[in-house]
Formats: structure tokens, sequence, C-alpha cells
């Protein structure tokens, strides 16, 4: 945890601790097993945001990222919603 | 049913479920049965963020652009769908934009109301039924107890107990991990082999868009368990997800007419690859 708490504190974090940092799949199993009793999900979930370059830094790790998500989601509604729920509900 | 009734709660259904629109449906429907008039609100003008979350000014703008939405709307409670916009509306939306109303996820709501949705379940639904379930999000929400306590309620339905909790909070966050989802979905067909489990029931819309594929085969059922709601209640509805993604054929399925209304070039770009993609296995 010590390269954890690293990047939390705006450090360079050790390479395992930006590998588990980025290959957490927020199970959240941490924070029931924290001896001190933090919220170590909600830490790993910002150590995970600063990883990936969230605040303006240059990306330690790289997640995919779909650019036609927000496409997408609407090309389904256009199939799944009727035109006045697409218009109320989106 | 009116598209918008006269809604006391925001029925916050987030964006992918856009695949789903049977499920928005029907919520809104279950929500209504047990007194609660809820207004439907998602799709990308209604972001969490976390499609952004690479970076957090953009993420925040949409957050915040929300937040502002639904404190607009001016009704006292969100009801949350998505585990992923649930905990961000807790630990990054709320603590920035003030939000002038409450959020309860989805299961709490109908948990709440067990009493009254009991009566209302008066079809019987025959099925032995394995609870699709993650690590995340149950200890925010016990989603792990609430949805088989909902499921129990419903004459003929036998929920099945299993070990087998997948990692992360939905499937779509273990879908990066090289070789994480097909293990998922092989350690959860074997658990349902153990169990004697003829229904599969998904509790949010990442992991059913991929589970519903495991049907294809084998004597198995993919529902999710609003699905199961629906069917103890009496509420006719069409997995149509389901109905593409197993189809031979997603464009026959669908039909061209309803290809065309979405626009073919939008269909074939966007929505058709999805839909032919093998079982995750």
């Amino acid at each position: 945890m010590t390269g954890i708490r690293d990047i939390l504190r705006d450090g360079a974090g050790t390479l395992e601790a930006i590998a588990f940092a980025g290959a957490c799949t927020r199970s959240g199993v941490c924070t029931p097993a924290c001896p001190e009793q933090l919220d170590a999900a909600f830490l790993m979930r910002l150590a995970s945001l600063r990883v990936r370059g969230a605040t303006g830094d240059p990306p330690r790790v790289t997640k995919s990222h779909d650019p036609a998500w927000s496409s997408r989601v609407k090309a389904f509604a256009r199939l799944t919603m009727s035109e006045e729920e697409q218009a109320k509900w989106l | 049913m009116a598209v918008t009734a006269d809604a006391s709660v925001t029925f916050w259904y987030g964006c992918n479920m856009a695949r789903h629109g049977e499920i928005v449906r029907l919520v809104t429907h279950i929500l209504e049965a047990v007194g609660v008039a809820a207004a439907p609100a998602g799709g990308p003008g209604y972001c969490c963020g976390s499609t952004q979350e690479a970076n957090a000014r953009i993420a925040a703008g949409m957050a915040a652009r929300t937040v502002e939405k639904f404190n607009q709307a001016g009704r006292a409670t969100v009801v949350t769908w998505c585990p992923s916009c649930h905990m961000n509306m807790d630990d990054l939306m709320a603590p920035v934009t003030e939000a002038a109303f409450e959020t309860q996820h989805i299961t709490q709501l109908l948990a709440a109301r067990a009493d009254r949705l009991r009566g209302l379940l008066t079809h019987r639904v025959e099925a032995r039924v394995l609870l699709h379930a993650h690590h995340g999000f149950h200890g925010r929400v016990p989603v792990n107890t609430d949805v088989p306590m909902l499921l129990g309620l419903i004459p003929g339905l036998t929920m099945l107990d299993h070990p087998l909790r997948i990692p992360g909070h939905m499937c779509s966050a273990i879908a990066p991990v090289p070789g994480e989802l097909a293990r998922a979905h092989r350690e959860t067909l074997a658990a349902m082999d153990e169990t004697g489990a003829d229904t599969l029931a998904t509790v949010f819309h990442s992991c059913h868009r991929d589970a519903v594929a495991l049907e294809r085969g084998r004597p198995i059922r993919v529902v999710n368990w609003i699905h199961l709601l629906a069917e103890a209640m009496g509420l006719p509805h069409t997995d149509e997800y389901k109905l593409w993604r197993n189809a031979a054929d997603p464009r026959a399925a669908i039909g061209a007419d309803r290809i065309a209304a979405a626009g073919d070039v939008v269909f074939e770009r966007l929505v058709e690859p999805e839909l032919g993609r093998p079982p995750t296995l």
C-alpha cells in the first residue's frame, strides 16, 4: 500500500502500485479487509483515476475508451425506445 | 402507461440501459404498481462522468450538468439502476455539486416495499434461479441479498445459493482484463450445474448484455431480475436485445423498417458489430 499512498500524494508510485491501481475492477473487498478501517475501495478508485491521467498528469496506464459511446447509446435507443420515449427519457 | 407520469421520483437508468428499453418500461410499471410514480431519465445527457474518467475536468462537467438537471426536475428522490452511476453520485457528483435530492438504488426501494410487491406477484414462474452476483457494489447496497429476497417472493420460483461472487461491480469492469470475463462465465455455468439451476438472473445491464449469449446451445435461460418480477406480475415484455444478440441474423430479427428508422449506417457501424459478437467463453 506504500506505493498506492504515494500515488494519492501526487508521487510517482511504484510500478507494482501503478499496475495494481490500473487493474482495479472495483470489487470493493479491500474496504472490509482494511485493518485501519479506511474506505480502501474509494482510495483505490482515486488512485486508479490518478494513474490514468485524469487529473492532467501523463497517463501511467491506459484503459480502452469507446469514442463512439454516446452515438452507440443513441443508436440503441432508436431501436428500443419509441420517439416519444426518446424525447422524454434521454 | 404514460411516457412520463406525474412523477414523484426520477428513475435514473444510466446510459447503456438504452439497449434495454423494455427494462426501463418494466421498472417504471413496477414502481407505479408499488405506489411510486417515476419519470425515467438517462442516456448521454444524464452522464455520471464514468465514460470520461480519463479526464477529470470533462467528467466533472458532465456530472455537474446531470446533478443540475435533477435539481431542476424538483423531485426529492433519484432512483438509480447502474452501480457506476450510483457510486459516482455518492462519491464524486453530490459532494461537488450540491444535490437537492436523495439517491436510492432501485433494489433498496423495492425491498422497502416488498410487502406491497408480494401481492402483485400472482403468476407462477417455475424456475430454479442462480443470481449473477458480483463482489462489488454489494458493500454499498446489499443487492446480493435484496434481489434474491425479492425474487423469492415469486410463487414457483426457487432461489439457489452458491458462494460464487464475480470480481468487479459489474461485468464491464472485468471485461478489459484479459480472460476475466470468460472465466466469470465459465464459473457461472459451473455454478449453475452444481446447483441444478435452469435460469441465470442478472442484476445489471452490462452483465446481461454479455451473459445472454450463454443461452446459445444450452438448456438455460438468462434473464434480468426485472424480467422475472414482470413475468410474475403478468406484464408482457420481450427481451429484444437477447433476441437480437442470439439471432443467426440480427438484421432479420430486428427488421428492415426498424433499422431504416434508426439509420442504416448507424446500425452497421455502431450496433451490428456488438450484436454479432460471439459469446465470451
